[in-house]
This record gives C-alpha cells, structure tokens and sequence, in this order.
C-alpha cells in the first residue's frame, strides 16, 4: 500500500513539473507605435488619404505600403529621434512620388515590466516640435501633437497635415 | 548509624535487583517475545552525521558557462526511519527568459526531516525515504540586455545600459519542497543519493520594476503556476557516532 502511494506520488510529481508554457496573448500591449492621421492641409478638420510606403532611413527595408489616412510605426527607442522616408504617390499624376524625410523627436523613455512571457514595454513623451523636416518635396505641411505620450495605441498621437 | 542502615538497605535492594536480573536471564524464556527487538533496545542508540555535497552542480558548472553553483548537503540520523536533513547552496546563473537576458545569484538553506521507509538488513544502512523541507532564498537579479516587447518587428535593438539595466533589490523566496530519494551504501560510510523533487511556493516577492522570474535553489519561477521541481544527485560520507553512557 505504501509503495503504491509513492508511486502515485512520483506520477503527480511528473505532471506538476511539466508547467504551461509562458505565451503571451496575442492581444496584450506591447511598446506603443506612433499612431499618426493624414489631416487636409488646406482644410484642417478633414481627413485626408495618402497611398504609398514608409521606410526608416537606416533600414533595408520599407516599413509598410499604406493607403489610408492612419499610419502606425515603432520608432527607434534607444535615440531620441527617428527618420523615416515618406514614399507618397501623386494623386493627380499616379506614378511620380512625393520624396519627404521627417524626423520624429521623443524624450522621457520608461521601461516597465509587464510578466514574464511579454517582458518589458517602453512608454515616451512627444517633444514639442514632434516632428523636424528634413528633406520635403512639397507633400508635408505642418503637424500637430494629439496626445504627447504614448503609453498604448488606442488613439492617435499626432496629426500631419499634408 | 542511621546513615549505616540507609546505605544496608540501598546496597541489599541493589543487590536483588541485580539478582532478580540473573535469575531471569538463566530461566529459559517462556513466551515468544522476539529476541531482536530486545537486543535492539539494549544496543547503544547510533547516531550518524553524513555530509556531503551534490555533484550535479559543479558538473554543470564546468560545462555550462552561465551558471555556478555549490550545494552542500548533510543529514543527522536520529534512529533508522527519521534523519534531520538540510541543504544549503549557492548560485549564479545567466539566462535569456524571452527577451529579457539577466543574472540571479543568491544563496539558499532547506532545513526538514526524512523519512526512511526501507527496511535494511542488520547491518545495512540503505534508505529510501521521503522528506520535507522549509527553504529560503536570498537573491537578486541583474538584468543584463533586453529587447522591449514590440509587436511590431521593423525596428528591433537591444537595450544594453540604462532604463532597468543593472541589479535589482534584494528578494527572499520561500517554499516548501516534498522529497522523494534515495541512499545507497557504495563503500564503508560512503554514500550515493539521487532525490526528486517537488517544490511549491510560500512567499513570492516581486521587485519593483522587474519580475522574479528564478530563485536559486527552487529554480524558474512562472507567472501562474506556483509549483517547481528539482533533484540533486549527492555523494556523501558518514561519521558514525553514539554518546558514552552516563556512568552511575
């Protein structure tokens, strides 16, 4: 009898050593992306499309195509500033672009620690002004801070007007 | 004179005792009380102090670059079933937990009883027990590098200095481990040990702003699951030994 219960014993020790692996779902929070909206430049309080593709200055590869008044995109959070080129298709010809490299300005980086299978998010704050043009082509008018620090992607955080 | 009489009186009722005592002895036994249980109490209680340490750590230190660690153990046996045992050990270890690279180094103690439920012959002294224990932890972690969780992949780096990089506060764990082992005589007072086991959380403390993600002794600690396991593998040496019977 007693042997047996050890044996029990030993198979419960089995199953409890084998532990749920650490995920992390998919809809947890991760460091927030810069959440931008396409404003009309000409009539502030619209909305107004671009189509084309992003592509940070250091980086081989483009970002993403988008078409659409909203753009999200990480920024490089070990610098205070980020480049990314601006690939902006003309509405009016269809295959010349719109060339315009902006530089998104930030400070005021807190890391905190979520658990153990998300790990470690970051929050910062927008400088005032969030966004420095470095070459334009005509596309990029002016921007707007809509909300200075990202701490999630549940609305936007800056308004560009082209 | 009156202290003559005590003295006569002490002496005579020693002296029947003692012959009492012989008279038995001479009579054959009539019932069949089994003869070793007595020659079991009249023996001299053993005890013995075994020491020694689990090889598995220092191997695993030779091998594996990111982790150090010594643990030394020892028991007291009490009588053949009980022993007092307790472990204390020390560690450092270097892992990558996700994205996240950091070093525990701390020390621990586990202090509990065995319990031998295998009956040796005269003169073995094998053991095959389960055993308690109460243990601590004393560490803290260093986070070394880490890469911020993004779900976005475009731009990934790695954050080497500042923000939570460096050592965090001091943490103490507590838990309670239930043991399943064994001890084989290999040579005169030579041991070898292998014991499995399982460990579940008492105390679990958190650093600011980082997480307590391992503790030496008990091993990983996971987000929602309370429980551990482990197993050491020990070799030890017995120092037998018994108390002098008090003269009268």
């Amino acid at each position: 009898m007693f042997r047996r219960s050890i044996s029990l014993l030993l198979i419960l020790l089995l199953h409890l050593s084998c532990e749920r692996d650490d995920i992390c779902d998919l809809g947890t929070p991760g460091t927030p992306r810069l959440i931008v909206r396409l404003y009309d430049a000409e009539n502030p309080t619209q909305l107004k499309s671009a189509t084309g593709y992003i592509q940070e200055v250091n980086s081989e590869k483009r970002h993403s195509n988008f078409a659409g008044d909203s753009i999200a995109f990480p920024l490089l959070l070990s610098a205070n500033a980020t480049r990314y080129a601006f690939i902006i298709e003309k509405s009016e010809v269809g295959t010349e672009t719109f060339n315009d490299t902006l530089q998104f300005n930030y400070h005021n980086r807190i890391d905190t620690f979520t658990r153990r299978a998300c790990g470690i998010i970051a929050e910062y704050t927008l400088d005032q002004p969030a966004v420095t043009p470095i070459n334009t082509s005509g596309w990029y008018v002016r921007s707007e801070i809509l909300i200075d620090t990202l701490r999630n992607e549940e609305q936007a955080h800056l308004a560009i007007y082209h | 004179m009156k202290n003559k009489h005590i003295w006569l009186s002490t002496i005579s009722l020693f002296l029947s005792v003692w012959m009492i005592g012989q008279t038995t002895e001479n009579q054959p036994s009539l019932t069949n009380t089994p003869t070793l249980e007595i020659l079991d109490k009249k023996e001299p209680q053993t005890f013995a102090l075994r020491v020694g340490l689990d090889i598995i750590k220092p191997i695993n230190s030779q091998l594996n670059f990111d982790f150090q660690g010594l643990e030394l153990v020892g028991d007291l046996r009490l009588n053949r079933r009980v022993f007092v045992a307790a472990e204390i050990g020390s560690e450092k270890k270097t892992q990558q937990s996700e994205l996240i690279k950091f070093t525990t180094s701390g020390s621990y103690i586990k202090i509990g009883v065995d319990y031998n439920f295998f009956n040796n012959w005269k003169g073995m002294n094998n053991a095959l027990y389960v055993g308690l224990r109460l243990a601590r932890s004393l560490h803290t972690h260093t986070v070394n590098s880490y890469e911020l969780y993004q779900l976005d992949q475009y731009l990934i780096e790695s954050t080497t200095n500042g923000y939570l990089i460096g050592e965090q506060e001091q943490l103490s764990n507590g838990w309670m481990e239930l043991i399943f082992g064994t001890k084989v005589q290999l040579l005169p007072n030579f041991y070898a040990g292998i014991s499995a086991r399982l460990n579940v959380l008492l105390t679990n403390p958190q650093p600011a702003n980082f997480g307590n993600l391992y503790a030496p002794g008990f091993n990983k600690i996971t987000d929602d699951n309370k429980f551990g396991a482990g197993f050491n593998y020990t070799l030890t040496y017995s120092f037998p030994f018994r108390f002098r019977k008090k003269a009268n």
